[in-house]
């Protein structure tokens, strides 16, 4: 089990959240308040959220994701899911998502 | 104060008084002379007797100490007792002693010692003469009082400490109950009597008078509408409560036991405790401790209410999660496999070690109905955990069982679960609120082999063991369930010969953490062979026992097979 770390860096157009660790029931609240927190004053016109660290994935950390990129929506900025490879590239293709976030 | 008038000059060496004075006729000691006034300056009170046990002088503080000494009296008139009986030499032989005098400002303890011999200036008699004797005399009633003051603060706190440790961990509402009426009995009061209410229930617990195992007992909440100044005191959330009469007659109504504590004064202390239960402690009688409710005291029984209350807020609350707990489970418990005809089914459901962590697997058969002999099944995950995941997969579940009867083909079903789903989340604004699943149907052929129609969204695809052992994917995919409104699902359909197994299992299984790596498609498809030829049932508890060796002790989410097989 590796915990989660978060980093999130503002470029002047996009906030970039970097994702490291397993993103599951015990830890997924903390990325939905980073994610949150990006959106949050001053929305960037993009949200990149890297998963290039992410260890594992279950259906808690693909519900964050999914709400993240509706709020995105709503505050007009576009969202990009980048990175992710074994277990939750595996997660994302099963449930479609990686269409979804294209 | 008249015996000052008259008082002879005393003599006195104080400063070589020792305390341990022998009780033997002391040294004697050259008398000196000493003005009345010296003698009168000091706090330690004196008395000189002669052998007669005669007072031939004592001092002011002697004379406050013990107001009927009277100097050219014999000492015994200064009614304190032990003095006198020193001063004849029938004490211990100690020449120190301690007494308790009445005096008119209330009962003074005494201190006394023997001191050396003292002369009184002028004579009569001019030496001191053989025998005569010196007492100093201490007023130590503040002393005394100081230490009781300590040991009854230590007593109470050693009650209450106990108490505590009593109270804490009982974790059972009837338990606490009975402990917190058993415990203030003696020390608190000679009975007691605990009224609580509790969610739709009124339980009290009542001692004896004196004490005994407490009687317990349970009514509906309605019965408080009978003892109407009962309710009134247990809604009452701080203050004490006037008790009259009243108070035994409607305890005695609501626990059916002769008016406890009858005869006896009550009190009644509204426990505080917040939100969880209301809580009343009556006390019948006198303590057994006696003695006036002095302050100290209101303090020990509001201390001890006030741990009562937390020991039953902590006990109503875990009653309350263990409850909860226990519907969870009953919610999850893995539903009945039906007996059909020309299909056997198999299944495993392992919940989550911790019942608050308990997940969303779930999986459902349903006998076939109609002419078409189809038989549908469900096997699926919702995410979250305990109670969210179970009222998630409740609702899952629910609008399956409702919807196939509308649709039974697996592609069309699948889409209007999705649209239900993204329904009942977008009027209540949850947020994503997702369900991954495989369901179908199977239909006995003719030729004993049974035909699949099968439709996934976003969960892993169902396994196909051949009776030779031979292992396939069913290659069948789709979206998450009740996350999109575009979602897209794949629909397939498998044949199963005689002794195929279908497979279907929950993320658990290939997600089951190890020592070192994820349990994996690959370990699941690789120990299927093993199970060709075997009965359904037997596939299922093969494999989720190879999981739990996988684990080798890890924590585990839920893990759910469901095996649909040819009869062989």
């Amino acid at each position: 089990m590796a915990d989660l770390t978060i980093r999130t860096e503002r470029t002047d157009s996009d906030a970039i959240v970097s994702v490291g660790g397993d993103l599951d029931y015990d830890s997924h609240g903390r990325l939905e308040q980073a994610l949150d927190a990006a959106l949050d004053g001053g929305p960037p016109s993009g949200l990149v959220v890297d998963l290039a660290d992410v260890t594992y994935c279950d259906s808690c950390g693909l519900r964050v994701l999914l709400g993240a990129q509706a709020r995105a929506r709503d505050v007009g900025a576009t969202f990009v899911l980048q990175g992710a490879q074994g277990q939750p590239a595996r997660a994302l293709k099963l449930t479609g998502l990686d269409q979804v976030f294209g | 104060m008249d015996g000052r008038h008259g008082v002879p000059t005393c003599v006195a060496d104080v400063g070589t008084t020792a305390d341990d004075t022998p009780s033997t006729a002391p040294a004697p000691v050259p008398p000196t002379a000493v003005g009345p006034g010296l003698i009168d300056g000091l706090d330690e009170g004196v008395v000189v007797c002669d052998r007669a046990g005669v007072v031939r002088a004592a001092n002011a503080a002697a004379r406050d100490l013990l107001p009927d000494l009277r100097v050219g009296e014999v000492v015994d008139v200064a009614r304190c007792e032990v003095l006198a009986r020193a001063v004849h030499g029938e004490g211990p032989g100690t020449g120190s002693f301690e007494a308790v005098v009445e005096h008119p400002e209330g009962e003074r303890h005494v201190r006394g010692r023997r001191g050396p011999v003292l002369g009184p200036t002028p004579p009569p008699p001019p030496e001191p003469g053989e025998g005569d004797s010196t007492w100093f005399l201490r007023d130590v009633t503040g002393e005394h009082a100081r230490t009781d003051t300590l040991l009854a603060a230590q007593e109470r706190a050693a009650f209450l400490a106990e108490a505590g440790r009593a109270l804490h961990g009982v974790l059972h509402l009837d338990r606490t109950a009975r402990r917190v009426v058993a415990l203030a009995v003696p020390r608190l009061a000679a009975g007691a009597v605990l009224v609580m209410r509790h969610d739709d229930q009124v339980i009290w617990a009542a001692t004896e008078l004196g004490g005994g195992r407490p009687r317990l007992g349970h009514a509906a909440a309605s019965a408080l509408t009978r003892v109407p100044r009962v309710a009134a005191a247990l809604a009452d959330e701080g203050g004490g409560v006037d008790v009259d009469p009243w108070l035994a007659e409607e305890l005695a109504t609501l626990t059916g036991l002769d008016a406890p504590g009858s005869g006896a004064p009550l009190r009644a202390c509204p426990v505080p405790v917040t939100g969880v239960v209301d809580a009343l402690v009556v006390l019948a009688g006198p303590r057994a401790a006696g003695g006036d409710v002095t302050d100290p005291e209101e303090d020990l029984l509001s201390s001890y209410v006030a741990r009562a209350g937390a020991a039953l807020a902590a006990a109503a609350l875990h009653e309350e999660q263990a409850h909860l707990g226990a519907v969870l489970q009953e919610s999850l418990a893995a539903p009945r496999l039906p007996e059909t005809d020309g299909v056997v089914w198999g299944a495993a459901y392992r919940p989550a070690r911790e019942t608050m962590r308990v997940g969303g697997d779930f999986y459902e058969v349903v006998g076939p109905r109609g002419e078409e002999g189809r038989s549908a099944f469900l096997l699926g995950d919702v995410c979250g955990k305990g109670i969210e995941a179970a009222v998630l997969s409740g609702r899952v579940r629910q609008s399956w069982h409702a919807l196939r009867l509308l649709e039974d083909r697996p592609a069309r079903l699948l889409p209007l679960l999705n649209t239900a789903l993204l329904d009942a989340v977008a009027t209540r604004d949850e947020g994503p609120r997702f369900a991954t699943m495989v369901l179908g149907d199977a239909r006995p052929q003719d030729d004993g082999s049974v035909a699949l129609r099968l439709a996934t969204g976003g969960h892993p695809p169902p396994l196909v063991l051949r009776a030779d052992g031979g292992v396939e994917t069913v290659p069948v995919a789709g979206m998450l369930v009740g996350g999109l409104r575009e979602a897209r699902f794949g629909e397939a359909e498998v044949l199963l010969g005689p002794g195929d197994t279908c497979l279907l299992y929950s993320d658990g299984v290939v997600e089951a953490r190890g020592p070192g790596d994820f349990f994996g498609e690959e370990r699941l498809a690789a120990a299927l062979p093993a199970c060709a030829g075997a009965p359904a049932a037997v596939v299922c508890e093969y494999l989720e026992q190879t999981v739990v060796e996988w684990l080798d002790g890890h924590d585990h989410d839920d893990v759910a097979l469901l095996a649909i097989q040819a009869p062989a």
